[in-house]
């Protein structure tokens, strides 16, 4: 199995607020540059459905941030904690724990 | 003071009244590619007649079209008269309708234009999907983001298949009698029919889903001084136009074609019911951004109908649908089909929630307050709230 992937992420130095994806500024709109870092591809599942053969998801990462994810073929559990790979097109593909 | 209320107080300083004095449509439904300045030419002739004038006497004509693929504005204002006046192209995804109407109402606010022309109209020069356009732009497909919503919605609320088939079987059966929807069903629709139709993306069914579609549609707007060129009795007013974009939040989706999180709908509505010096219990029907059902139950709460959870066990007692502003003091939703059936090219759908409104709030005895909402992708929220002139 792979490691778990890294997502580029940003941080609002100020508030330490987690941007996931990145922001180059602070959302509240005084232009702050953000810190760009990256951030595990690890969280827990709020929401999942399947459309055409793929399946797609809501990931919450530890920090707050909730991301938009493609999911490895389900069924798929609501609460449990998802790993991202990313594969050889570059593309994360999150899988259960 | 939350911000919310301080840029609500800010916003409220007097305006000039604005009434709407004509509105038209095509039917909405899959007309072809490149017939764009055609729907919207019918539709523009059909507004002007209903208002009883001319584009001569027209000072704006705010154009909108979603589809990147649709003609510009101009060449609908060139068929209808090279009159010289501004012709402004607006484009704001689902919600371009609603914004160009804002647009022209702040024309008109801020003493431009005595009337106003607003025409919102889809037709591909080529064809190409709505949902193509949007993937095209790297976002996840519509569908997803909001089966993602409502699979979260049934996680923590309880909400089943069921009450997502009961506000979709609502929606089509409204649009049986409107001669413009894109769906009209010869038979009463069932809630079995809808959960037996075609599983697109769980939970949804196809006919929980908008069949998006390409039309037009228009309307007349006018300042209160120029009332008198007018059959003031078909006229109605329109007591507040709010129009917001996101403001960041815990655990907002920053990603793909989203549609806001709940605050932007809420702040949007609670200015505008502010704007209108009315309460949620004042509104008699409303149109929303019904594109997928589980949307239509979120608005009844974030609207301000219901309080957050209820939703089911009101759609579980027929509110909502027709008499239950008389049985439950709640307004109706989606009179007209909504966008799950009436449909949904996005440049013409707020005109369409305009025509609908004028039409309920002009018949005898009836609606006297009305309200539009439209999410546009990105995210922004137009809210708007029409009453019958003679109040």
């Amino acid at each position: 199995m792979t490691a778990a992937a890294n997502l580029p992420a940003s941080r609002d130095q100020a508030t330490g607020q987690l941007y996931v994806p990145p922001r180059r500024f602070a959302a509240d709109g005084s232009l702050r540059e953000c810190e760009q870092l990256e951030v595990l591809a690890e969280g827990t599942l709020a929401s999942w459905t399947r459309y055409r053969d793929q399946c797609y998801g809501l990931i919450d990462l530890p920090e707050g941030p909730r991301v938009q994810a493609l999911l490895r073929d389900g069924p798929h559990e609501l609460g449990a904690t998802y790993v991202g790979h990313r594969g050889e097109d570059g593309t994360v593909v999150f899988r259960c724990g | 003071m939350s911000v919310t209320a301080v840029r609500t107080e800010r916003w409220c300083s007097a305006v000039a009244d604005v009434y709407v004095t004509g509105v038209g449509m095509t039917p909405f439904g899959n007309h072809g590619p490149g017939m764009g300045v055609s729907l919207a030419v019918d539709a523009a002739l059909a507004a002007l007649r209903d208002a009883g004038t001319t584009f001569a006497e027209m000072d704006i004509l705010y154009a909108g079209a979603a589809h990147p693929l649709s003609p510009r504005g101009v060449f609908v204002a060139r068929e209808l008269g090279l009159t010289g006046i501004p012709v402004q192209h607006v484009s704001n995804a689902s919600a371009t309708g609603l914004a160009a109407a804002h647009e022209a109402v702040t024309a008109i606010e801020a003493g431009r234009a005595e009337v106003a022309l607003v025409v919102g109209f889809d037709s591909p020069e080529t064809e190409m999907p709505t949902e193509a356009v949007i993937t095209g732009e790297g976002h996840h497909p519509p569908v997803v983001s909001f089966a993602l919503w409502a699979r979260q919605r049934m996680a923590e609320f309880g909400t089943t298949p069921e009450h997502l088939a009961a506000v979709a079987t609502k929606n089509w059966n409204y649009a049986r009698s409107n001669p413009f929807a894109a769906r009209r069903a010869a038979e009463p629709v069932t809630v079995e029919r809808v959960l037996g139709s075609r599983v697109v993306a769980d939970p949804f069914t196809s006919m929980m889903c908008t069949p998006w579609g390409e039309g037009a549609a228009a309307a007349v707007f006018c300042a209160e001084s120029a009332l008198p060129r007018f059959d003031a009795r078909r006229a109605v007013r329109l007591a507040a136009s709010a129009f917001r974009s996101d403001r960041f939040g815990p655990g907002q989706v920053l990603e793909g074609a989203i549609v806001g999180p709940p605050e932007l709908t809420r702040d949007t509505a609670a200015e505008a019911l502010a704007k209108a010096g009315i309460e949620p219990a004042d509104v008699d029907v409303v149109q929303v951004h019904d594109a997928f059902a589980i949307e239509e139950i979120l608005y009844y709460e974030l609207l301000g109908f219901c309080a957050t959870g209820d939703a089911e066990k009101l759609i579980e007692t027929g509110a909502f649908g027709p008499g239950s502003k008389a049985e439950f003091g709640l307004p109706e939703f989606s009179t007209d089909g909504g966008l799950i059936a009436r449909g949904h090219p996005g440049g013409p759908t707020g005109l369409a929630q305009i025509w609908e409104t004028v039409r309920r709030l002009r018949e005898p005895r009836g609606d006297r307050v009305g309200m539009c909402h439209l999410l546009g992708g990105g995210s922004i929220c137009v809210t708007q709230i029409y009453q019958r002139a003679n109040d």
